[in-house]
């Protein structure tokens, strides 16, 4: 193998590779990085297993070959070096020569072999509007379970329809549920996928960039999604979302509508005084009118009024603080519409004005 | 390995290589018999791309990164520090926990994802307790298969949904043969004898240590039938090396084994069927003792070294293991309690 690459341009694909690289080490092999030539590029995969990323970088190839080398090491060399040409040389075993400018390395590789191999993208492949996936999925991930032993809550439902895109994490406390209208070409009937939280990760930083479209497939094993010439390949998870549709409330007749800007920052300021377990907060609602409460056993209390507009029966409803925070701060909307129906239902949040988004946030009460 | 070079338990291989494996199942059988190495020969066989239905091909990437460890769909588990343990998440390399989160993952370039658990008997009761629901129904696509030489030592949970495959020892002329294509020394005939029936201790014992091991239970053999004296017996344990091995469970474990065999060669001599004896080169030292013995008390003393490695196994103190073994044979105690 022997190719010359720029400096920046690796560098480049090497962030981006690196968030697919194990961390621990339980399979020694992972921590390695595959470098391959083809005609005129050098393709770069770092594999967990659970997330593929494969980034393509322009070359100059002399010989080509296929290797694996310390991803951590080689990540190192490369950000540290001068703005210049750097040439890769194997020596047909297992050393792989480094030269930039006056720098020379000498990096230990491992045949191709020992690689797991990137599942290929042999599947019918769809397009997808890139910006708002890059939205939504930015805009769910933080409701996505930390429970490694839910598995099936690990990920984000994607439903994807002739004519809209849809996105549901939960975590079994709260539920987001993300949706907007596209016309999808290539789709003939609903399709449902489950993305595990970190290719949904990899996924909004790949989006990150100026891309119009990516294209999306899925086999028995893998989902694929190609963002210019980079692939995330993620594994499937195994298992059945839970029926979002009956979590969302349907029936809560008690509309409050709050400025998204104070609703946060009174939020912020109660919630100091909050348990420190359970972030409880009260809502009461009367008149045009929204008092927060919180009341920590030996620590203290805060109270905040805001104004609202609604009108009907007061009511009042316990929330953990941190849960609607997390959900307020993604948000850029100036109004936010709070539904209730009573203490034991749970409350409803949507963006005001709409937009193009259909977007909602189920969180269950507290009993204070 | 491919399978048609595994050695011995024919039967049980070909059933594996053909039918279906359970989605758990528990392989059981003394050590070193195979039973690790049938278990990642048929995870390669369920993955390989070349090869056929029934044998794997030993060559295709599949099979390169089985023989490496480096398969993404072939999972072992094997103790850490003498236990296997559940590990803090699922993130924790080599734990039951992980094993839980992967076994939920479709496979990532093969057809089906194995979890060997190796000595599974080491198994902490919260490792174990954590794995039941996952060994109850694993997602169609994973395999988990348990070894152990101790089955009694799992948790009745765990066997109950497994099924069970036993590994039965090799026989003698089964080991020879492997010997004698893998070795190039002398006295192959004896290392086989001296196996206990697995390829493995074939390899790895030193012949010459067990001789004089042999020799030293002979001996005590020996002047125990001519004088039954406890004194004496007393005096040979309490000289080195033997005073300080039979303080350990892994020595009483080896001389009782030789001592079974020494028995065994008896009773061959009883009934007449020397060829089968595997001491062969103290054949004259084994005549004198049958002579001085019964048929009946070399049954009974078999039957108390049987006793006598249960005990070991089931964490009796060695040494009092090995001097019981002695008591229940003297004739005194001997007779009364056949007549009991």
């Amino acid at each position: 193998m022997d190719f010359v690459v720029k400096k920046a341009e690796l560098l480049r694909e090497l962030q981006y590779a690196q968030g697919g690289v194990e961390r621990k080490t339980t399979v020694p092999i992972l921590s390695n990085l595959l470098l391959e030539t083809t005609a005129n590029t050098v393709v770069v995969t770092a594999t967990d297993l659970d997330v593929t990323v494969q980034c393509t970088c322009p070359a100059k190839v002399k010989v080509a070959g296929a290797l694996a080398v310390s991803a951590r090491k080689l990540f190192d060399i490369v950000r540290f070096l001068p703005e210049a040409d750097i040439h890769f040389k194997s020596d047909g075993q297992n050393w792989i020569q480094v030269t930039c400018d006056r720098s020379r390395f000498k990096i230990a590789s491992l045949p191709k072999d020992n690689f797991p191999e990137v599942p290929s993208v042999d599947t019918k492949t769809i397009a997808l509007p890139a910006q708002p996936l890059h939205y939504m999925s930015a805009s769910c991930i933080f409701a996505i379970t930390q429970e490694e032993s839910r598995y099936t809550l690990n990920g984000a439902l994607m439903i994807l329809k002739p004519g809209s895109i849809t996105l549901v994490a939960t975590d079994g406390h709260r539920l987001v549920f993300v949706s907007r209208k596209v016309e999808i070409a290539g789709l003939e009937e609903e399709k449902k996928v489950l993305i595990p939280k970190k290719a949904l990760i990899e996924l909004s930083k790949l989006t990150a960039e100026d891309v119009s479209s990516i294209e999306f497939g899925s086999t028995e094993n893998h989902l694929f999604f190609r963002v210019g010439k980079r692939l995330l390949v993620s594994r499937l998870l195994t298992g059945q979302f839970p029926n979002y549709d009956m979590v969302i409330p349907q029936e809560n007749d008690k509309q409050v509508v709050l400025n998204t800007r104070e609703f946060t920052d009174a939020l912020k300021r109660v919630s100091i005084m909050a348990d420190e377990e359970s972030h409880a907060v009260r809502l009461s609602v009367t008149e045009n009118q929204l008092d927060i409460h919180s009341n920590g056993a030996e620590v203290g209390e805060a109270k905040e009024t805001l104004p609202a507009i609604y009108k009907g029966e007061s009511v009042g409803i316990g929330f953990n603080a941190q849960y609607l925070l997390d959900f307020l701060s993604g948000l850029d909307s100036e109004e936010i519409e709070l539904d209730l129906r009573d203490e034991e239902t749970q409350g409803l949040l949507k963006p005001k004005p709409k937009g193009d988004y259909l977007h909602q946030y189920v969180l269950m009460p507290m009993k204070l | 390995m491919r399978l048609r070079d595994f050695v011995g338990n024919q039967q049980m291989v070909q059933i594996l290589r053909r039918g279906q494996l359970p989605q758990a199942s528990l392989f059981t059988g003394p050590e070193g018999v195979g039973k690790k190495t049938l278990a990642l020969s048929l995870a390669a066989l369920a993955n390989c791309k070349g090869g056929t239905e029934e044998e794997l091909c030993g060559t295709c990437p599949s099979c390169v990164k089985e023989a490496a460890g480096h398969h993404p769909d072939i999972w072992l588990f094997q103790p850490h520090k003498n236990l296997i343990r559940i590990g803090k998440d699922a993130r924790d390399p080599n734990t039951m926990r992980q094993l839980n989160r992967e076994v939920q993952f479709r496979p990532f370039e093969g057809r089906l994802r194995f979890f060997i658990i190796d000595q599974a008997e080491t198994m902490t009761e919260e490792a174990a307790n954590c794995i039941l629901k996952t060994l109850e129904e694993p997602p169609e696509t994973s395999r988990i298969i348990l070894i152990t030489s101790f089955p009694h030592r799992l948790l009745p949970t765990i066997r109950s949904r497994c099924q069970t495959f036993p590994f039965h020892p090799l026989g003698r002329e089964t080991i020879l043969s492997y010997l004698e294509d893998h070795l190039t020394e002398d006295h192959l005939e004896m290392r086989a004898s001296l196996a206990e029936g697995s390829i493995a201790i074939a390899l790895s014992l030193d012949l010459e240590e067990t001789l004089e091991q042999r020799d030293r239970m002979l001996g005590l053999l020996t002047s125990w039938c001519e004088q039954e004296s406890f004194e004496a017996l007393y005096k040979q344990c309490e000289q080195l090396p033997l005073r300080s091995e039979l303080k350990t469970r892994e020595g009483v474990w080896r001389y009782l084994n030789l001592l079974h065999r020494i028995g065994e060669d008896l009773y061959f001599l009883q009934v007449e069927t020397p060829e089968r004896i595997v001491n062969q080169d103290r054949l004259e030292d084994l005549q004198k003792l049958s002579e001085g013995v019964e048929l009946n008390w070399v049954r009974d003393f078999l039957y108390h070294v049987d006793r006598a490695r249960w005990d070991i196994d089931h964490y009796v103190n060695p040494l009092m293991c090995f001097e019981t073994l002695w008591l229940m044979s003297s004739n005194d105690v001997g007779n009364r309690h056949r007549q009991v």
